[in-house]
């Protein structure tokens, strides 16, 4: 019963939110529901496998422009939802056979090549993606939109949460902590890696075709920026990797401090998502989380904060 | 047509020689991969031509010579301030490599608010090699400078103690404690080297390209790509494909239009990876 109560107000506020607080507030849950979708499908190779995947967000931007394509085809939006899915687990399948064999820093930065690949792409194939300038179609109602982001949501943080604690789960950690000791219990570091990057590409997929279903427009820099590179990452190591509830608390915050703290100054998540990468590197993936709570510690109580 | 754009790739390869240079110099002494280069190298070129935007002329040489060398002691003193000692411990280079990312970023972001649009120079002049050939005195000066860079770093790794040492760091960390050299003081010095060639390099691309600092992440993964390719601290090798990866990116321009050719890096980086992995086992 205690497990369940967190989640009965976490659903509480997704059905109440919209209810009570307008469409501002409605608009911001949504931003919340995508960031938790794409936080909780990063969490799979970033926290549970332990490799820093900088091209997650090639498979949102993916996701985006295949729903949007097939919206301007005049096909059905769930189709095209469909589509980016298949999409993004198909193209997830042949980059992981490349990808599988790298570790650490080489797998880190041959991600992040995908993900400048996929602007290049988006930017050059004019005919399809509509070159720099983007591509729009008809946005849907923003009810119908929050309700299946919210379903989509609820979906992930489910699989997230059934998976983490399943013997998949458990193998999938086993071999981000040390590949040598998980593949001596017989598990197969390769295939286990391979099949989170595909669930955790086919969920961003599904969460970039929701965005044009609301925005009803995308471009090469809202599909393939840096900003939806490094917000999942940056959300996962705000909140804490390989549990279900630090990668929606880290994209929660992330998107009130953007909302709240950086709505003036474009460009700002860059400079913070900077920070948090740095503080990363010098005092180690959970920094950042340090960082954040002792923030909000500190204005909640006024107190000097603790800092690592 | 065919010739003129070969020698246009070979300007431009002497450019991506330089900034290999500058890359393998910090990928292979240390094993750190610093994912900033690319955002030095853009800047030192902004700052060049907007400096020979004001100070045209005969001053441009000059322009040429301290803007590199006035980032390359700023970048000196950065690399300074950085602690060390964190970065040569356990899972030090995966911390330096983040750590670095984030620069990126905040570069990134500085970046854009302070040179919102693209820079380039404003006239380049141009003489004629016969043929049908022309060739800007700004690429030729390049060219000339990458020879000499790889020939100067060549010396450096050759004849000095810095070299050596870095040389020995490259075998690993053990053997330079053995010969008694400071990791930390050769980890600032080989950034330091490394950043001081890639400035130079951007200051040479101010006069003879547009530049954003958007393309810093681009410039980065082809210098990456190409000293991962170079295999070791060979700077002549580096300079060679260097040269390859602007003749190839002609090729490329050529057959396909200009904008298809920033995806030659990020195309052939994570194959270089990849094989370089599968030779490692």
């Amino acid at each position: 019963m205690k497990k369940m109560t967190p989640i009965a107000v976490m659903c509480s506020v997704l059905v109440l939110g919209p209810i009570l607080s307008g469409y501002y507030g409605s608009l911001v849950l949504w931003v919340i529901c995508q960031q938790g979708v794409m936080a909780l499908s990063y969490d799979f190779m970033g926290g549970m496998a332990g490799k820093v995947h900088l091209g997650h967000g090639f498979y949102f931007g993916l996701g985006a422009y295949v729903c949007i394509i097939s919206k301007q085809a005049q096909i059905p939006w769930p189709v095209g939802v469909v589509a980016s899915a298949i999409c993004g687990a198909v193209v997830s399948k042949l980059v992981s056979l490349f990808l599988s064999s790298l570790r650490g820093m080489e797998f880190a930065v041959s991600s992040l090549c995908l993900a400048l690949v996929g602007g290049i792409l988006a930017r050059n194939l004019e005919p399809f993606t509509g070159g720099s300038g983007g591509i729009s179609a008809r946005a849907e109602a923003f009810g119908v939109v929050y309700v299946f982001s919210v379903c989509i949501f609820l979906i992930s943080f489910e699989v997230h949460r059934r998976l983490l604690t399943s013997f998949w789960g458990r193998a999938l950690r086993a071999s981000g902590a040390d590949p040598i000791a998980a593949s001596s219990l017989g598990i197969s570091t390769k295939r286990i890696e391979g099949q989170a990057m595909v669930l955790g590409s086919t969920l961003a997929a599904i969460a970039g075709s929701i965005y044009p279903l609301q925005s009803g427009y995308v471009s090469p820099e809202s599909a393939f920026g840096l900003d939806v590179m490094l917000s999942p990452i940056a959300a996962v190591m705000i909140g804490g990797g390989a549990t279900t509830w630090g990668p929606l608390w880290g994209a929660t915050i992330l998107v009130l401090l953007q909302e709240i703290a950086l709505g003036g100054i474009p460009g700002a998540n860059l400079l913070v998502f900077g920070i948090f990468f740095m503080a990363a590197g010098l005092w180690g993936h959970s920094a950042p989380k340090e960082l954040v709570w002792s923030l909000i510690r500190l204005s909640r109580h006024h107190r000097r904060p603790v800092f690592f | 047509m065919i010739l003129q754009i070969l020698l246009q790739g070979f300007a431009t390869g002497a450019l991506w020689g330089m900034a290999a240079q500058g890359m393998s110099i910090i990928l292979h002494s240390g094993g750190f991969v610093h994912m900033a280069v690319g955002h030095v190298l853009v800047i030192a070129g902004i700052v060049a031509s907007l400096s020979m935007q004001a100070w045209a002329g005969s001053g441009s040489l000059v322009v040429l010579l301290v803007v590199p060398t006035a980032l390359g002691v700023f970048t000196h003193w950065i690399h300074r301030k950085l602690p060390w000692k964190r970065f040569l411990g356990e899972k030090g280079q995966g911390g330096f490599f983040l750590f670095t990312l984030g620069g990126v970023m905040v570069l990134e972001f500085l970046g854009q608010r302070l040179w919102p649009l693209p820079t380039g120079p404003k006239e380049i002049a141009v003489f004629s090699l016969g043929w049908g050939l022309f060739l800007s005195l700004w690429s030729a000066l390049g060219i000339c400078v990458s020879i000499i860079t790889s020939v100067a770093l060549w010396t450096l790794l050759r004849r000095t103690r810095l070299g050596f040492a870095l040389r020995a760091w490259e075998r690993g960390t053990g053997e330079i404690a053995l010969i008694g050299v400071d990791p930390k003081w050769l980890g600032r010095w080989s950034c330091t080297v490394g950043c001081g060639v890639l400035c130079l390099g951007g200051a040479i691309a101010g006069t003879t390209q547009t530049l954003t600092v958007q393309e810093g992440i681009f410039w980065t993964t082809g210098a990456l790509c190409l000293a991962v390719w170079a295999g070791s601290l060979r700077p002549v090798r580096a300079n060679l494909l260097g040269w390859s990866l602007g003749i190839g990116q002609g090729v490329i321009s050529m057959l396909f239009g200009p904008q298809w050719h920033p995806i030659v890096g990020p195309l052939l980086l994570p194959f270089a990876l990849w094989l370089r992995s599968k030779r490692g086992r």
